[in-house]
């Protein structure tokens, strides 16, 4: 399946000026684990949860850190045209959860998950996702 | 962990992350910090022995957001608690439906009581291939 099937389009971006607060804000605003960077119409690169995550163990402010200090490759992206399978290897090889998705001009279109790479995969709907009742099964521990 | 079943790799098997645990009162910086040492995307949350809850980065981004003191929130307050889990000789495709279904990206592997692993959407990215080739 191409990425063209099962992308989602664009509805959160994050700029270089962000503080890493704005962009925590936006990811949790959009349900996105990863937010593509943009200048113009151009992507930079993506900031994902895992980079939040890193600059707060190390201390560094939420609200003074610049997304721009924290942003990766802006290579990293998939083209409409690519297989849901390409995507999957890429997010594997950065340790990403989403990519940006651009179209043949490079402009940014939208974004593809792994959520969305694994239902296309048409694994979670084979007769073997489900357990005899029907139930998930959850810890049995709780807080006391 | 546990063997394939029809030539199906089970949960046990493609699980690649390594249990990481932490205290339901550690602080969510010592969870962020620990998360980043130990390059994992999710923290098992245990209390007195007994599996919890559980922690992931996307939690610790809604600390930042609701401006929590990260040095004196404790994960209890953030964490999923009583999460799903999948059991080391489940098959993939069960864990893949969760994962969708309730839009999670990491699932605690029990060996009856024990949590012994920790799988995540990577793990099954990993594997798709060789499992959509072997699955009927």
């Amino acid at each position: 399946m191409k990425v063209r099937e099962a992308f989602r389009p664009a509805t959160a971006f994050a700029v270089p000026s962000d503080s890493l607060r704005d962009a925590a804000r936006k990811m949790r605003g959009s349900g996105q684990g990863c937010l593509p960077v943009l200048e113009g119409d151009s992507v930079l690169g993506i900031i994902t949860e895992r980079d939040l995550v890193q600059a707060v163990a190390g201390g560094v402010g939420a609200e003074s850190a610049r997304v721009a200090d924290y942003t990766s490759d802006g290579s990293i992206t998939v083209s409409l045209g690519d297989e849901c399978e390409v995507a999957g290897l890429k997010m594997l090889a950065i340790g990403c959860r989403n990519l940006p998705v651009v179209d043949g001009d490079g402009k940014l279109v939208g974004t593809i998950s792994m959520r969305d790479v694994i239902l296309r995969s048409g694994r979670a709907d084979r007769p073997s996702a489900a357990r005899p009742d029907g139930t998930a099964h959850r810890a049995i521990g709780a807080i006391r | 962990m546990s063997k394939a079943v029809n030539g199906v790799p089970s949960v046990g098997r493609i699980c690649a992350g390594r249990l990481v645990t932490a205290d339901v009162n550690d602080s969510i910086l010592e969870a962020a910090q620990k998360m980043t040492y130990e390059r994992v995307g999710a923290l098992v949350v245990m209390d007195k022995g007994t599996l919890v809850g559980i922690i992931s980065e996307a939690d610790l981004v809604g600390a930042m957001v609701d401006e929590a003191p990260l040095e004196s929130t404790p994960i209890r307050d953030y964490m999923t608690e009583a999460p799903i889990t999948v059991a080391v000789s489940d098959d993939p495709s069960l864990a893949a439906r969760y994962m969708v279904e309730h839009e999670i990206g990491h699932l605690p592997v029990m060996d009856l009581e024990e949590p012994v692993g920790m799988l995540s959407k990577g793990d099954l990215l990993a594997v798709g291939g060789a499992i959509a080739a072997r699955t009927p």
